[in-house]
């Protein structure tokens, strides 16, 4: 979110803006032939992510999903398993809430700071 | 008998003094649920014991008719805390908002100057608005004299800040220059620019408390050391730390009789051979040492490292232990990296032996490291375990791989007494990708590569995977069983007891990558 000023005719006036898509062929061509482009749009900085939103702490393969939406979860319940640096990393709920949705599928690769989750407060 | 007038006129001034800001401030302050300067050094001194001094310091009034300034907003004074002398300041909130004029400053540099002299900890008590505008250049003069001092004693005696309000602006380069930080969840916010600054100049708009509330410092920063739900807590553990503590860089910390104890016979059952499955490595810590007795510093910061204070048979210890269970694999980072090294090099500067516990998968890989700076800033943890000269073991539990097995007190970077568990794995890097690198091609050749590849990490598992090549050349000094853990480092300590700590020597400093 962005807040411009603006002036017309001599009246100032604030303005908040908010980009909501953004083209970005390379991305596009990031997804393989014949494959369905996934449901959930994956962005892949954390200036996208909202403050609800479980991202990745670092880069790594999703093994094992313990939640569906529409899950109550509680402070530090593991959410999901991402397998990195050779480890199974557990990723816990960082505050009790409802699982809204789930962006990510187990097997896939994803980035640092890719969202995986968004969990209702 | 004197004439009663003398009497009357000191408590007349003493009376002002005392008053604060008056009552209504005084109020507001509980209304908030904070209490005043006066209570919070009554509460953090042994009962009765705190002495205030230059009560009635004020600004110079003459030729003005301006109001007096109650101790001008800072109260300083001595006293005991567990019998021993601390020196404190404490800023009142209900005095001009303990704004901090010239007057102010000087009356903390006092104090700060007699801590020192004396070799005793100092604690500095904030809760202000900060600079004094009307003062001008005077009261920004008055922190430079505080910074300076924070400076100068910093390694020679033991500096605490706590945060129970605003501290705003550069007033939070002394908390940062000292050693450890309290922050009270319910009254403290810290930054260099507030949240109205940040809309004005970049039309963010950001609580005070997101921006630079006791939770953001605790998890994001990393510039709260501990945090609190309220004043009295955070004093308390003030008080808690300072039991750890020496009084100054010559003395050994004291010695707290606790209970002893060794459940090192539990830990094989705490940690997994399965190197891909993780555990908590404070498990491991609460196995051998004094019941009750860790007490963790940054706990909610970088949890993928663990530092905290710790009690072996009464005396003092630092830990540094790598936690698979904290996130990042337990990878060292741009953030683990610096924590460590900072409590490394206060250990050292107070006499604290250090245990590190070691199963670390390497650095963390990725731009975001590299571009962060895990070169300069990742060199911070080698340069401070190659500088500390107190008594270091080291025990590797697991995993210990490349540049993060040299950085965790390797013997070559001066460790006084390297164990390891026959379960633990040093090597350059894990066997899949050593494997890929050194036989890519016969790999690539083979009828079966899957097959092949398997059978070469096999091997190269069997032959490397242990701690037996590092025990062979010596870089290990003993490879123990689980249960005989808590023995061997209770007497490797008692061994290294008495270590020759040479001192730097003739430089003026060593320059350690900032």
């Amino acid at each position: 979110m962005s807040l411009y000023r603006i002036k017309i005719g001599g009246k100032t006036y604030e303005m908040e803006i908010e980009l909501i898509e953004e083209g970005n062929p390379k991305k596009k061509l990031e997804t393989p032939k014949g494959e369905e482009p996934r449901p959930a749009p994956v962005p892949e900085k954390t200036a996208e992510a909202g403050p609800n939103t479980i991202t990745a702490p670092m880069p790594g393969n999703i093994l094992q999903i313990m939640v569906k939406p529409g899950d109550m979860v509680a402070e530090g319940d593991v959410l999901l398993l991402l397998e990195a640096m050779k480890m199974e990393n557990e990723v816990c709920a960082p505050k009790a809430g409802k699982v809204s949705a789930v962006f990510v599928a187990e097997g896939q690769t994803v980035a640092a700071d890719a969202p995986l989750m968004e969990l209702e407060a | 008998m004197w004439d009663g007038k003398y009497r009357a006129e000191l408590e007349r001034r003493r009376e002002t003094a005392y008053a604060g800001g008056g009552q209504a401030r005084i109020d507001s302050q509980h209304g908030k649920g904070k209490r005043t300067a006066r209570e919070r050094l009554d509460y953090l001194f042994d009962e009765g014991s705190f002495v205030e001094i230059n009560t009635l310091m004020m600004p110079d009034r003459a030729g003005s008719d301006r109001k007096p300034v109650p101790g001008d907003g800072v109260i300083t004074g001595y006293g005991t805390i567990n019998g021993r002398v601390v020196y404190a300041s404490a800023q009142d909130f209900t005095v001009q908002g303990g704004t901090l004029g010239e007057v102010h400053s000087r009356k903390i540099c006092h104090i700060m100057d007699l801590a020192l002299k004396m070799s005793a900890p100092y604690v500095s008590i904030n809760d202000s608005g900060g600079a004094r505008i009307q003062e001008g250049i005077s009261s920004l003069n008055g922190y430079s004299g505080i910074f300076y001092r924070n400076t100068r004693a910093s390694g020679i005696i033991p500096q605490i800040s706590v945060i129970l309000g605003p501290c705003a602006g550069g007033a939070c380069y002394s908390p940062a220059i000292t050693d450890f930080v309290f922050m009270s969840e319910q009254s403290a916010d810290m930054f260099i620019t507030g949240p109205e600054v940040v809309k004005t100049v970049l039309g963010e708009s950001v609580p005070a408390n997101e921006l630079g509330g006791a939770a953001v410092h605790a998890r994001k920063s990393g510039v709260a050391h501990f945090t609190y739900p309220d004043d009295l807590q955070c004093l308390d553990g003030v008080k808690r730390l300072l039991s750890y503590l020496p009084d100054n860089r010559s003395q050994r910390p004291p010695r707290v009789e606790g209970t002893a104890k060794d459940d090192s016979a539990s830990l094989e059952e705490i940690v997994p051979d399965n190197q891909r499955r993780i555990y908590n490595i404070k498990d491991v810590i609460h196995t051998f040492i004094d019941e009750d007795s860790f007490f963790e510093v940054q706990a909610q910061f970088a949890k993928n490292i663990v530092v905290g204070f710790a009690r072996l048979e009464g005396e003092t210890l630092g830990i540094v232990a790598n936690n698979p269970q904290g996130g990042m694999a337990g990878s060292l980072d741009i953030d683990s990296s610096e924590k460590a090294a900072r409590f490394v090099r206060f250990c050292d500067c107070f006499n604290i032996p250090i245990l590190t516990l070691v199963d670390v998968p390497g650095f963390m890989p990725g731009t975001k490291q590299e571009h962060g700076g895990i070169i300069r800033r990742g060199a911070k943890l080698l340069y401070a375990y190659a500088e500390a000269t107190v008594p270091k073991v080291t025990l590797i539990l697991r995993k210990a791989y490349g540049g993060a097995y040299i950085a965790m007190n390797s013997k070559g970077m001066g460790a006084d007494m390297v164990f390891a568990w026959p379960i633990a794995q040093t090597a350059v890097m894990g066997a899949d990708g050593a494997v890929n690198i050194m036989y890519g091609k016969q790999i690539k050749a083979s009828a079966d590569p899957d097959a092949e590849r398997s059978r070469l990490v096999k091997a190269y598992e069997d032959e490397y995977m242990t701690p037996y090549i590092a025990a062979e050349r010596g870089f290990i000094d003993e490879v123990i069983l689980p249960e005989e853990t808590g023995a061997k480092i209770k007497a490797a300590f008692a061994a290294l007891r008495n270590k020759n700590r040479t001192a730097a020597g003739y430089r003026e400093h060593g320059n350690i990558p900032l």
